[in-house]
């Protein structure tokens, strides 16, 4: 089983969304990080061909996706960004309408539907409208869909969001008891969701894919560019304006910064052993509108 | 079997107990049932007929719709089979025509309305059948109610083409603009643009047909019939190519598409 992207190009009119990407897919778990208008939902929509590149092809077991056309889409499930839902459809008429349109048969669409609400812990609230959910609720049930027609290629965009720590945790206990032997793309923001579930992380800036491989390997290009200090908390704010901090953490009188800097930052900083976090912010940080880079330039 | 008999098989099978498979047998036979599993699809239909197809999607139709057809049914079937139908009852019932017509309409576009076209379109039956189904479900109930109504009309007049010219040419003319608008103007205020559009058939139709009927009464226009005849065809083979138009077209609809970029 492989999904093999080659020279993946999507542009409108004089915007490039998706750059030339090169990807191999195989069984496992994959963690897609990238800023805000990366180009990850496009990605993600070329690879479940509901958009057409401007260039590049997308193979399955070395056959087109575009043309294998239905026989492809019967392998795929999806979770998009933005989930949509029909206002007067209860839980378990949309489960059972979109295994309708997933091509399910009607015994097994049934069962499946309430199983998959069972495993998602919607089953007492399957008789409910889902204009009635809050949005955690909604994101299960997108999740619920997505794994209807048991899909050997799982594409998820976003689908921790809204979810509270618990059920975040049960999301990826979810995922890892479904990923065996299937090929699972997620794309978060929560570094920490990607972090313990995905066997291989992919890093989108500006469309083009700029990093891959497995966390620790990755992480390894932003060894001794982070900086933990303890300094006083009345120069912690002058300190974060000079550097870019990751993290501020405040113990009585004295505050701990965790800095991203190309060299020693202050005299009293100590390198700090990197996580998947700091990596995003070191690649991520000049995406913020207006703010600058102060990655190796004013010490105080 | 002797009561005997099944005695005896019983305590030889428990005085004989089978031997507890290999361990890496055991394991190698889990992998191959998983592995012969997990290359089927999951109990998804190796082939479903239209038919089927269109039965299964039934259920999920806007079910505001079927009330609406039906009230058009029985006001066919109060106004249609009195013993003489005046002229001002049919283009007063000229306005079912538009209204028929915007139903399926309506239900195609809920996908986007919704926020559910991206879900549907990454589904083995993608947005295109999804919408043509709907457009056949809908449509096909449109159908029958005009069916209904030209059998009633047809019973007691022999001009049937008065039906065409009153109620069907308005239905496709209708369609075919609705079905036209949103092949060429898709986003978020096509409902609005179709019920104005609607308005505006509606509103021409009648003016239209009350000219026209007062020249009919006047002995004018003897090629009616045959002309109403030619564009009843005309239209309808428009209304299918526009409906083919714009379910082939819905993926090339990328404007529609959220863009990713900032």
């Amino acid at each position: 089983m492989e999904l093999r992207v080659e020279k993946l190009t999507k542009q409108y009119g004089s915007k490039i969304a998706v750059d030339h990407i090169d990807l191999c897919l195989t069984r496992g778990v994959y963690g897609l990080l990238g800023a805000n208008g990366a180009g990850k939902t496009t990605l993600m929509r070329l690879l479940c061909n509901i958009q057409t590149p401007t260039a590049g092809e997308i193979l399955y077991d070395n056959q087109e996706i575009r043309q294998m056309g239905e026989k492809y889409r019967s392998l795929l499930g999806y979770l998009p960004q933005d989930f949509g839902y029909y206002p007067d459809f209860s839980a378990y008429k949309f489960m059972l309408y979109m295994s309708a349109v997933k091509g399910l048969s009607r015994g097994n669409a049934r069962q499946r539907s309430l199983e998959l609400l069972d495993t998602v812990g919607l089953l007492k609230e399957k008789d409910k409208k889902i204009k009635t959910f809050s949005g955690g609720m909604k994101q299960r049930l997108g999740i619920a869909q997505a794994m209807l027609n048991n899909p050997q290629i799982l594409i998820l965009d976003e689908p921790t969001a809204g979810l509270d720590p618990k059920e975040r945790v049960h999301f990826r206990n979810l995922i890892s008891s479904f990923a065996a032997n299937k090929i699972v793309l997620l794309s978060t923001h929560i570094v920490s969701d990607v972090e313990y579930i995905a066997g291989e992380i992919l890093v989108m800036k500006k469309g083009a894919l700029m990093l891959s491989g497995k966390p620790d390997e990755i992480i390894r290009s932003v060894r001794g560019k982070i900086w933990e200090c303890r300094v006083p908390a009345a120069v912690a704010s002058q300190i974060s304006e000079s550097f870019d901090v990751i993290n501020l953490r405040n113990e009585g009188e004295e505050t701990v910064l965790r800095l991203l800097s190309n060299e020693l930052p202050l005299p009293e900083a100590r390198e700090a052993v990197p996580n998947l976090e700091d990596l995003y912010m070191y690649y991520f940080n000049d995406e913020e509108e207006g703010r600058e880079n102060h990655v190796g330039t004013d010490k105080i | 079997m002797k009561k005997s008999d099944q005695e005896r098989i019983a305590q030889f099978l428990q005085q004989n107990q089978a031997p507890k498979p290999l361990p890496e047998k055991v394991f190698r036979l889990k992998q191959e049932v998983r592995h012969q599993a997990e290359s089927i699809p999951f109990a998804v239909l190796q082939h479903s007929s239209l038919p089927d197809r269109l039965l299964r999607q039934l259920p999920y139709i806007s079910p505001w719709i079927w009330p609406v057809q039906l009230l058009v049914l029985l006001l066919f079937f109060l106004l249609l089979r009195q013993q003489s139908i005046r002229v001002e009852t049919l283009v007063l019932l000229s306005s079912t025509g538009p209204l028929l017509a915007i139903l399926p309409m309506a239900d195609s576009i809920r996908s986007f309305g919704c926020n559910m076209w991206e879900m549907e379109a990454a589904c083995r039956y993608d947005l295109r059948q999804i919408t043509a189904m709907r457009l056949c479900i809908v449509g096909g109930g449109d159908i029958l109610v005009l069916a209904f109504g030209s059998c009633l009309y047809g019973q007691k007049m022999s001009a049937l083409w008065e039906f065409g010219l009153y109620i069907l040419l308005p239905f496709l003319v209708s369609s075919c603009i609705y079905l036209q608008e949103l092949n060429h103007f898709p986003g978020k205020y096509s409902a609005c643009l179709l019920v104005s559009t609607g308005i505006g058939v509606n509103l021409t139709c009648c003016f239209l047909l009350g000219n026209i009927s007062g020249r009919m009464h006047a002995g004018d226009m003897k090629w009616l019939p045959a002309v109403t005849g030619g564009a009843v065809i005309a239209f309808s083979a428009a209304t299918v190519y526009s409906a083919v138009s714009l379910c082939t077209n819905l993926k090339k609809k990328e404007g529609v598409i959220k863009w990713n970029l900032e």
